[in-house]
């Protein structure tokens, strides 16, 4: 299985799109949501972790989720991120943007595979 | 993004380093929990989690103004490289200093004598009418007839009009008699010229009695109120006794209003003038109508005027109206905006020279330089990125060099305004270095920057990469584009030396000249004094020539006067020159005497 680099090789909003999902679910820290992206992914996402915190920085920098001091489950301090109402009015919009992207290029790629 | 990020970057990064150490301590303790040994657990943890260090810097980088950045790092690269040169800076600044310093002083000067003398409100729209002869415009007068007063006040296309009526008054009572300037002012005049009192109220409509003669009322000039008060607010509701007669000050105008006096007061002039009681009258005009118009209008006006009283008007000959706005009048216009306009001019050279030199000491060094860029640019720098570093030091020179320029300013306003001849200044102009020419030698100085920085910029960001790499010693060759640049800036620097240097010797030379004038009479060892006649104890004509007779014959006999005369209006040294009107016996007159010794 070939290794995705996440901010490099797929497109930019990718990142955020599946930072804001994951968050979707509940308030995480940045490695819980490293590991849930790959996870979920079926580990086809193998992602460099730390491509992960720019794009945090830059989400949080909009206000899209917030952060907040937490505990981790093994009792480390850790920060957590959490969507903001923005987030997911953003999270909406952006899924729904994906689908019809994925849509479109399926459409196009569809006859040269018949 | 938000330019508060980059005040706040380094708590943020402090926290994102915090961050990106909770998830190696987490990955760490995973990677044990799967059985892995604690050194090589972080090893897997750090290979996990990729770059660090560029993780880091993407972040820092987000959270940058890289403009703003680059501009600081140019500006204490530009300090450092100043600082290793005092020489060059130390002559560099002084030139500029000088420069921007004297142009700065003369743009003060300007502003406050040409372009904003006046405190009263629009100055600009005040008209003054003026009455020529159409055979002679050279004979003319700006003195109306109490008739003429009321129709201009009438005319469709004026808003407003003031008459002003310059008088001097005694001041007596229980104080050394001495002379007091009261201008007369008609109804109206403080809202037409539109300055407040800084205590009390001005003139108003009941400053007038139902029949029309003015009340014994004052508003005194702010130089007065201290005379005559010590400057206390009890002043009000005081009385002066003003020509015998008991005055109330209602008011004090603040110390820039100088409405034809800065150390006397205004009193209303009655509405019922004798016919020989002239004003001066100024006027605004109605929304729409122009100066033009009212011309027109006040032509028409006064050739009917003309014919209703011919002995007023000159004889044979027709009379022609002329509009002066009022910023065309004042004492300063002639003379001295022409000298002042000079002045301006040559401060202009003196900063071009100083320009001319900095850009030459900057050439110098540029051309030493020319490794180092041509280094800078070999490794790829832009050559936008070049130009503008060598733009951050020269405008950080001119900028400093403002900064000292404008000490210089102040320093030389205060001078100039100490040896400035003040009969040639409105008395209400304020010279100071204010913020408008504060404005100009900060608009001087990136300009002076730009200027002098741009050749040499230009210049050396466009090098010969192989040519400069390749040069062992510094300083190339003069032979170079560079050499021929400071060649034109010297031809340029010694052109503008000279127009200065000719420019200052015929200025001087006028100025010589101007002391020589021959003013027709030998002003050597001759004072003039003038007499105030107190208009009730010498009501008749035949009174006042008497008491000048006494006075004459007094002064005569003081030891150390060799000659003495007597006279009013008319002579060179002053008094109010009305051709028409050859009974102006109300108050002043003068008496040269010619002092022994």
């Amino acid at each position: 299985m070939p290794k995705h680099s996440l901010d490099g090789e797929m497109l930019q909003g990718t990142l955020d799109l599946l930072i804001l999902q994951t968050l979707a679910v509940g308030a995480a820290h940045g490695h819980t949501i490293a590991h849930v992206i790959e996870k979920r992914s079926d580990e086809v996402l193998q992602v460099e972790h730390g491509s992960l915190y720019p794009a945090l920085h830059r989400l949080e920098d909009r206000r899209w989720i917030a952060s907040f001091q937490g505990t981790s489950e093994n009792n480390r301090k850790a920060k957590y991120y959490r969507l903001t109402p923005l987030g997911r009015k953003q999270l909406a919009a952006k899924t729904d943007r994906w689908a019809r992207l994925v849509e479109a290029v399926n459409r196009v790629l569809r006859p040269a595979e018949e | 993004m938000s330019w508060l990020r980059f005040v706040r970057r380094r708590r943020w990064h402090e926290e994102r380093q915090r961050e990106i150490l909770e998830y190696l301590d987490l990955e760490t303790d995973e990677n044990i929990v799967r059985g892995m040994h604690p050194k090589s657990a972080r090893e897997a943890a750090h290979r996990k989690f990729g770059n660090r260090t560029l993780v880091q810097e993407d972040i820092y980088q987000m959270n940058s103004l890289n403009t703003f950045e680059a501009l600081w790092q140019d500006v204490r690269y530009g300090w450092r490289l100043l600082w290793k040169n005092p020489g060059i800076t130390a002559v560099a600044l002084l030139s500029l200093a000088l420069g921007i310093g004297a142009t700065t002083c003369m743009f003060s000067v300007i502003y406050g004598v040409l372009i904003a003398p006046y405190p009263y409100a629009k100055t600009n729209e005040i008209w003054a009418p003026e009455i020529r002869d159409a055979k002679n415009p050279k004979n003319r007068r700006g003195v109306f007839l109490p008739y003429e007063f009321k129709e201009l006040e009438k005319l469709p296309g004026v808003s407003l009009a003031m008459g002003t009526r310059p008088e001097g008054a005694l001041l007596t009572g229980d104080r050394a008699p001495e002379t007091i300037l009261t201008p007369l002012v008609t109804p109206g005049a403080f809202d037409f010229l539109g300055v407040k009192p800084v205590l009390g109220r001005t003139i108003g409509s009941g400053d007038w009695r139902p029949n029309g003669d003015a009340e014994d009322v004052i508003v005194l000039s702010y130089k007065a109120w201290f005379r005559y008060f010590d400057g206390s607010p009890e002043a009000l509701g005081k009385t002066l006794v003003i020509n015998d007669r008991k005055v109330t000050v209602i008011g004090v105008m603040p110390p820039r209003f100088g409405w034809f006096t800065g150390d006397g007061g205004w009193m209303p002039f009655t509405k019922n003038p004798t016919p020989e009681r002239w004003v001066l009258p100024i006027v605004r005009l109605r929304p729409g109508s122009t100066s033009a118009v009212v011309t027109e209008q006040l032509q028409a006006v006064e050739s009917r005027l003309q014919a209703d009283h011919p002995s007023d008007f000159p004889k044979n000959s027709s009379v022609l109206i002329h509009l002066n706005n009022y910023m065309d009048i004042t004492v300063a216009s002639g003379d001295m905006s022409n000298s002042l306009m000079l002045l301006f001019g040559a401060v202009g050279f003196l900063l071009l020279i100083a320009c001319a030199n900095v850009a030459n000491l900057q050439m110098a060094r540029a051309t030493s330089r020319s490794r180092e860029i041509a280094l800078r640019m070999s490794i790829g720098a832009s050559r936008r990125r070049v130009l503008r570093q060598l733009l951050t030091e020269s405008m950080l020179l001119s900028v400093t060099g403002g900064l000292l320029g404008v000490a210089v300013a102040i320093a030389l306003t205060k001078l100039v305004v100490a040896i400035m001849p003040d009969f040639y200044v409105p008395n209400e102009a304020r010279i100071t270095v204010n913020a408008y020419a504060l404005a100009f030698s900060a608009a001087v100085s990136i300009a002076t920057g730009i200027l002098f920085g741009l050749v040499p910029a230009l210049q050396c960001s466009r090098p010969d990469l192989v040519e400069d790499l390749k040069a062992t010693g510094k300083g190339t060759s003069d032979s170079s584009a560079g050499g021929k640049t400071r060649g034109a800036l010297v031809v340029v620097e010694v052109a503008l030396s000279v127009v200065l240097l000719v420019g200052a010797s015929l200025t001087i030379r006028g100025f010589v000249d101007l002391q020589r004038v021959e003013v027709g009479f030998n002003p050597d060892h001759t004072v003039m004094v003038s007499v105030q006649v107190n208009p009730k104890k010498y009501a008749t004509y035949d009174q006042r020539v008497h008491l000048m007779r006494e006075v004459l014959a007094r002064v005569k006999t003081l030891p150390g006067v060799t000659a003495a005369a007597i006279g009013n209006g008319g002579f060179p040294f002053g008094g109010w020159l009305d051709l028409r009107d050859r009974r102006q016996a109300r108050g002043r007159f003068a008496v040269p005497a010619r002092i022994d010794g």
